[in-house]
């Protein structure tokens, strides 16, 4: 496990990618807790605003799933919990492999953000706005919260 | 006759007890329905003592009994203010930590957390020798008990206050020792009557002196030591008492809370006598040591339990040997299910990277098990392909007349015409393939083998054409570029991507070969792949053959029938141990899988 | 015989005293520690949890939040100053088919308050956005909007404001001179 982790360390050293601004251990003395700074998406709306997320990396890593979370009343999205800011994402759930590493993580969630699922909703509003599809309403008010809590 | 009833039914005879005062009528009226509950509170009372301590009981009305009894006696309402408390306190702690979302909460001084745990130490050893010291022991469990709860309240709140996780001892908590001392109290037996349950106790008290001697030096790590050493003498110490008085005299709280001990170490140490009586089978006389270890089914896992079992060492003896017996159950229960199931060894002569960068042919072989029935199919297809194509026949004859302009071609223009047989036994090509690959045979003769079409569709000796390519001038190859072209499919048939991917690979094999000046081996050809490290994705992992999983160590698993290859044994035995079922790149249920054997 | 056995009983009792002296010191510690610990943890947090609940008291109290569904005759009032008011803690719901301060009409809206604005497609997702925002209270023209106020509104709304007259609207975007 430590071994992964720090191969993991040391690739997100040279991580270059459009969304991912900042992928850092909070301290290097502990790699099991990581943070994570997204862009949003361009043509989604969420872009234009970068989000924190917050990665907890389990002793049994990579053979069970890291536990990701956006703070709190931050991200307006159908699959995450707006007050909690907990991820509704297959890989995260059952369809974690450990193949997978943090930085797919992350890019699974960039990639949520861009392409929302209503059918597993863990904000119901949005969803039913997607579901309606209305999707200037979705816009609108996604927009909305975003403007908000960065007051 | 009244004094007699009240004095016959003292219960009726309230009179002392009111609430209001006074004699109005209004104290009265309250205090005449209070006195009436009392004496019915007082006459259920009587009637549940008298009861109690006659013989009529069903067994299920003195379970009952005894539960509810349990609630409020001594032990009850110690254990449950003390589990409350401590509950508070780990609560309260996680909600401050999460509060002030840093690791700055009050850590004791190291000072007085040493003072605290050692003042319990002494109590605890106090308690531990007390039995030995005198024999007036009435009251010894109820002592006990009451410093273990200390001992459980200091360690939870030092560990947390401390930002640590509070050792637990999965043997003896507060409750099922209350529980004990509870029934024990109630059946009435005396606990120095029973040598077992004194030492029961005394085991119990040396485990919670355990956790806070390795608290006070800061050693977490050595408690399974310790522990191992304390629950093996008391293991043996049970044993002989076994053996000397039955099974049955034992007392049926500590078979429950040993025996799965017990049991467990049966199993492991069955396991490892097995284990060993296989290795001393393969012992060697002559060359003084132990072969082909490896090929044991258990090897691996015998040489990494600790890793597998996942311990730090600050764990308590029977949460781990109770841990690795199920481990050890669960190699035999999935026995040749899934991840599990073992097929025959497949020996690469070469380094894996290297096989891999050369084998663009073996790549787009892992699609599937279908596929490799269906290439007789597709080169059938081609074959038709190139005979029934009018465009193909008009580049041919254009091919030709260039060929009768230049002469020194005429060897190669022979071959192509010859081009008819378009039976092709794919089957036993396959297997060629597969021998010279497995059979660490590097002959230059073989190496050809790996451009199917080429030998198939040109229909050549090896030797010709060797003959051929070797007086081929760099000028010349021109001309075999466009034969290229020609045997290259028409895009109709191009229309499945299995059609293509067959295509491009046999296409680059070819082509590189043209390119070169002599002769194309198989090792040239890795070459110069390694050099292109533009053309190939591989190129770019070809150092990085370490297990998908741990990074840790080199990949030596394949998985059947997706053919992944991706995992080293150690993680292969984690993940079947964890019941995934699945490969984990491709998600396809996996029914057996390969060792790959690098030399 | 006897003074040994004398020496035993008074070691045993040395024992017991010894014993349940460190007992009361550790117990007493304890208690001590607890109470030295306990009110000052609590204090704290009490403290910080009333400056939060303060502060929020505050904003309550300075202007409870609003959240209006534009409907046919509010954005027939297009002389009025709603830019104004966009300034407050308010949001605003345009229900399909109605144009409400729209950019494409000429007005100019301050980008920093324009997100107060939300414009739907669909009358089910102006519910939905109500549901979402979890606004103090809710100002709406209830009767025209297609299909009336559903039920579970009120379970996300404290208080829902059915206006019925272009007075009422008045009195509660009072017009400034």
């Amino acid at each position: 496990m430590e071994s992964r982790i720090l191969k993991e360390y040391k690739d997100s050293r040279s991580l270059q990618s459009q969304y991912i601004l900042a992928l850092d251990p909070i301290s290097t003395d502990d790699l099991t807790h990581w943070e994570c700074t997204i862009k949003g998406p361009l043509h989604s709306p969420f872009a234009n605003h970068t989000f924190k997320l917050r990665i907890d990396i389990p002793q049994t890593y990579p053979l069970t799933t890291p536990i990701c979370k956006f703070e709190p009343f931050a991200m307006p999205h159908p699959n995450v919990n707006f007050e909690t800011g907990e991820i509704c994402l297959d890989i995260l759930d059952t369809n974690w492999s450990p193949v997978f590493n943090i930085q797919y993580i992350v890019e699974a969630i960039v990639w949520l953000l861009n392409e929302p699922n209503f059918k597993s909703p863990l904000n119901l509003d949005l969803a039913n706005l997607l579901r309606f599809d209305d999707l200037k309403a979705y816009h609108d008010l996604i927009s909305y919260h975003l403007n908000n809590s960065a007051k | 006759m009244n004094s007699t009833i009240i004095e016959k039914l003292p219960y009726l005879n309230q009179t002392s007890h009111y609430i209001l005062g006074g004699r109005s009528v209004v104290a009265k009226l309250i205090n005449t329905p209070y006195r009436l509950l009392l004496a019915l509170f007082d006459a259920v009372k009587l009637q549940f003592w008298e009861q109690s301590n006659t013989d009529e009981f069903f067994i299920g009305q003195r379970w009952i009994l005894n539960t509810i009894g349990f609630f409020f006696s001594s032990y009850g309402v110690i254990c449950f203010i003390t589990s409350i408390l401590l509950n508070r306190f780990v609560l309260l702690s996680s909600i401050r930590s999460r509060r002030s979302n840093t690791n700055n909460t009050t850590i004791l001084p190291s000072r007085l957390r040493f003072v605290l745990h050692f003042s319990v130490t002494l109590l605890l050893s106090i308690i531990l020798f007390q039995p030995l010291l005198n024999s007036n022991l009435l009251s010894y469990p109820h002592r006990l008990f009451i410093v273990f709860t200390l001992s459980y309240i200091v360690e939870t709140v030092v560990a947390i206050s401390s930002n640590q996780i509070p050792l637990e001892g999965s043997d003896y908590s507060i409750f099922e020792l209350s529980l004990q001392f509870y029934i024990l109290k109630t059946m009435k037996v005396n606990i120095t009557n029973s040598p077992e349950l004194l030492a029961d106790c005394m085991v119990a008290i040396a485990s919670r002196i355990i956790i806070h001697f390795v608290e006070m030096f800061n050693t977490r790590k050595s408690r399974l030591l310790m522990s191992t050493c304390l629950n093996m003498t008391y293991l043996g110490f049970l044993m002989y008492r076994m053996s000397k008085n039955g099974f049955f005299s034992i007392p049926i709280s500590i078979i429950f809370r040993h025996f799965p001990k017990l049991f467990s170490l049966f199993i492991v140490i069955a396991s490892f006598t097995c284990y060993l009586l296989a290795c001393a089978v393969r012992f060697n006389p002559t060359a003084f040591k132990l072969q082909n270890l490896q090929d044991l089914k258990f090897y691996s896992f015998m040489n990494n339990w600790s890793k597998h079992l996942n311990f730090n060492g600050d764990e308590d003896f029977s949460t781990i040997i109770n841990k690795l017996a199920i481990l050890l159950y669960l190699g035999t229960d999935n026995k040749d299910k899934n991840l599990n199931n073992e097929f025959p060894y497949v020996n690469v002569p070469l380094e894996i990277n290297k096989l891999f960068t050369i084998s663009s042919y073996l790549n787009f072989n892992i699609e599937g098990d279908e596929e490799i029935m269906d290439e007789e199919t597709i080169i059938a297809e081609w074959g038709n392909g190139v005979h029934n194509n009018t465009s193909l026949l008009t580049k041919f004859i254009k091919f030709l007349k260039k060929c009768i302009a230049n002469p020194n071609q005429l060897g190669n223009e022979a071959t192509f015409s010859d081009d008819t047989q378009v039976d092709i036994d794919e089957k036993a090509y396959m297997t060629e393939i597969n021998d010279t690959i497995l059979s660490n045979d590097d002959d230059d003769d073989n190496d050809f083998n790996y451009l199917p079409d080429f030998n198939e569709e040109e229909n050549i000796d090896d030797d010709d054409y060797d003959s051929d390519l070797d007086d081929i001038s760099q000028d010349d190859s021109l001309y075999i570029m466009n034969a290229l072209d020609l045997i290259s499919p028409n895009t109709t048939i191009l229309h499945s991507k299995k059609n293509l991917d067959w295509y491009l690979s046999t296409r680059e094999i070819f082509s590189k070969h043209l390119q070169s000046q002599s002769r194309l081996t198989r090792s040239k050809y890795s070459t110069i792949k390694l050099n292109n490290s533009s053309e190939s994705t591989f190129e770019e992992n070809a150092d990085d053959l370490s297990c998908a999983v741990c990074k840790a160590n080199q990949r030596n698993i394949i998985f059947w029938p997706c053919k992944c290859f991706a995992v080293c044994e150690d993680c292969r035995i984690s993940l079947s141990l964890r019941n995934y079922n699945s490969c984990i790149c491709c998600r396809r249920p996996v029914n057996g899988y390969t060792k790959l054997q690098t030399k | 015989m006897t003074t040994d056995h004398r020496r035993l009983t008074r070691n045993g009792s040395l024992v017991r005293t010894v014993g349940t002296g460190v007992v009361l010191a550790i117990g007493a510690g304890i208690a001590c520690w607890y109470w030295w610990r306990g009110p000052n943890a609590s204090q704290e947090t009490n403290r910080l949890q009333q400056k939060e609940e303060e502060e929020h008291r505050k904003e309550r109290e300075k202007e409870p939040s609003r959240c209006v569904i534009v409907t046919k005759t509010l954005s027939e009032m297009k002389d009025f100053d709603w830019q104004k008011f966009l300034k407050d803690d308010i949001v605003f719901i345009v229900v399909p088919g109605e144009t409400f301060l729209d950019p494409s009409q000429g007005f100019e809206i301050d980008p920093k308050v324009g997100y107060k604005i939300i414009r739907c497609d669909t009358i089910l997702g102006v519910w939905s956005c109500v549901k979402s925002l979890k606004k103090d209270s809710l100002i709406v023209i209830g009767d025209e909007v297609e299909g009336g106020i559903p039920d579970d509104i009120s379970n996300f709304t404290k208080n829902i404001r059915d206006v019925k007259s272009k007075e009422e609207l008045l009195t509660i975007f009072p017009i400034p001179f």
